[in-house]
């Protein structure tokens, strides 16, 4: 069968199999997020009750720069690194779940190779997970901007249009999407890791993927002065707005390609080999 | 003419214990090989090891493929259901359907709803819902809508009441077993599948005991229920076993000849649980 169909397929049944990681849990947070500015404006305007509030907003400060954006940020940034522990969990199973429930029998008897299986749920994590959660944190930004907008606009006059506030939402999330997709790059040794780990464990992956690097870090730093190689994975385990300590510049600039893009990518490509191994001669427990 | 599958030499170790231990085998086309051998004997990972799920030293050749090299590309041609329930527990019956379509270039999805028909299965059930039997149905319809060219089970009826074991085997009968596709099964139940056989396998220790067509194996065994009268002549003759009946003893012979047993009983063609119980001997643990 032709490669690209049959990572299509798998990755919906990566989506079938996780239904609430990949989009029931960021729906739930959007519908809460709207029906809690909902609830708000409704309670805020019931007490301020029949007062004749007729405010007119005079300021220079274009609301839709100031205020628009930063909510449009708050959610983006809290969906992404929502996005990014969903990713974590989702990797520490998938290839662990498979040989735990002995399915990787059926899985495997199925002509579908190993590297088409690993690719798929590296895809799905690395790429698809982080799409839907930054989609849906803009949608929710929307939403939420609606209806405390529509709220507002009751009893504020000259309030900031309704294309302005959107212009300002599909501005952030831009750049969020380029930090997004900077990250599916910077993680990427670590996702790896952890599908590694995920491949071959036994049992209790989590604590092998976070213990095998702590005990790594105590080992260099007793026969090192400098923990190199721990410093580096521990500082792409972080999200990269982290890592970049919320640094807009930072996050936004800098080239795409540089010296540590290049070692994330023999990284990555080395422990991508390493899981394949994995998957292939580590079968049910 | 090349063999449909050949296991040359085929050992493997678990630690100090050597679960295969130079197996040598040919499987032609079309056969219907039974895998008999008690509990530990080696079957599951004989099979495991021609599936390309195991590892293994020797060689394997399946359809021209090593399971080792070519895995994914040989399950194009081969179908595998397990002693246990490894459909995916999270699935619905219609999702493996079509995730199977997806990814299987020969799978049928209406020849795999067409089987399902005669079951109880209902398309947006989960798989974790159905019980043992069904999901045997369940699995058997997908590997049969593959049309792959071989089968391996590996004791699929276990656990399975005998209502399910009858349509099980019938359902092999009237979709799968037509002289040009090749059945390898691992039972305990060994009654069910005799009259299916064309080629027997007995295993112990991860060695083989025996390995004949049907035809050589009762042409080689002989069984011969002989009253108490008779029983100290037909000891003499050297049998592979006696067991105890209310009228005298069952014995099973190897290559002896009629005339030998004339009058010293009642010759039968033998069964191939008794001739597995002689053959293993007092070591046997279990067989059915």
């Amino acid at each position: 069968m032709n490669t690209v169909n049959t990572l299509m397929a798998l990755g919906l049944r990566e989506i079938w199999e996780h239904p609430n990681l990949v989009w029931r849990l960021p729906v739930g947070l959007l519908v809460i997020n709207v029906t809690l500015a909902l609830l708000s404006v409704v309670f805020g305007l019931n007490y301020l009750g029949s007062a004749d509030l007729n405010l007119s907003l005079q300021t220079d400060v274009n609301i839709a720069d100031g205020p628009a954006e930063a909510v449009a940020t708050f959610f983006c940034l809290a969906f992404f690194l929502m996005g990014q522990l969903v990713v974590l969990s989702y990797l520490l199973g998938a290839l662990f779940q498979e040989r735990k429930d002995r399915s990787i029998l059926f899985w495997k008897s199925l002509p579908v190779s190993d590297l088409e299986v690993v690719l798929s749920k590296l895809l799905t994590g690395v790429v698809l997970i982080p799409l839907v959660y930054l989609l849906i944190g803009f949608i929710t930004f929307l939403m939420v901007a609606l209806v405390l907008w529509m709220g507002l606009s009751s009893f504020v006059e000259e309030l900031v249009s309704g294309p302005s506030l959107l212009s300002a939402g599909v501005l952030v999330v831009g750049d969020w999407l380029f930090v997004t997709l900077k990250q599916m790059w910077w993680g990427l040794p670590i996702f790896l890791w952890i599908l590694l780990v995920s491949s071959v464990a036994r049992s209790q992956p989590l604590f092998w993927a976070l213990g095998l690097p702590l005990v790594g870090l105590l080992i260099e730093s007793s026969l090192f002065s400098q923990t190199v190689v721990s410093s580096w994975f521990w500082a792409h385990a972080q999200p990269l707005p982290l890592a970049a300590g919320f640094d807009h510049a930072e996050l936004l600039g800098g080239p795409m390609i540089g010296p540590d893009s290049v070692l994330s990518g023999v990284v990555a490509l080395v422990l991508g080999a390493l899981t394949m191994l994995g998957r292939r001669y580590c079968n049910e427990i | 003419m090349m063999p449909f599958a050949s296991i040359n030499k085929v050992s493997k170790r678990f630690g100090q214990h050597r679960a295969l231990d130079g197996v040598s085998l040919e499987i032609p086309q079309g056969g219907v090989l039974g895998l008999i051998g008690p509990n530990g004997a080696g079957k599951t990972t004989l099979l495991k090891a021609m599936l390309g799920l195991s590892s293994f030293e020797g060689e394997i050749d399946i359809l021209g493929r090593s399971p080792r090299r070519s895995r994914h590309e040989l399950m194009q041609s081969v179908g595998y259901i397990s002693d246990v329930g490894i459909l995916p527990s999270w699935m619905r019956v219609d999702q493996i359907i079509q995730l199977s379509a997806s990814v299987h270039p020969n799978f049928s999805e209406l020849k795999a709803w067409e089987i399902l028909e005669h079951t109880q299965i209902q398309p947006k059930q989960k798989i974790k819902t159905l019980s043992k039997g069904m999901i045997t149905q369940l699995h058997l319809s997908l590997v049969l809508a593959m049309d792959v060219k071989l089968l391996i089970l590996d004791e699929p009826t276990l656990g399975l009441d005998i209502v399910y074991r009858s349509q099980f085997y019938q359902q092999l009968l009237e979709t799968f077993l037509d002289g040009r596709r090749t059945l390898v099964i691992s039972t305990h139940q060994v009654e069910e599948i005799e009259s299916l056989l064309t080629h027997l396998v007995f295993i112990e220790h991860g060695r083989l005991r025996l390995s004949e067509t049907m035809d050589d194996v009762f042409e080689r065994f002989s069984a011969l229920d002989a009253p108490s009268a008779s029983l100290a002549t037909v000891r003499s003759l050297g049998p592979l076993s006696e067991t105890p009946t209310l009228t005298g003893a069952s014995f099973i012979f190897d290559s002896i000849t009629a005339d030998a047993l004339e009058g010293l009983g009642e010759r039968r063609r033998v069964g191939i649980a008794e001739l597995f119980v002689g053959m293993m001997g007092p070591d046997l643990r279990s067989v059915s």
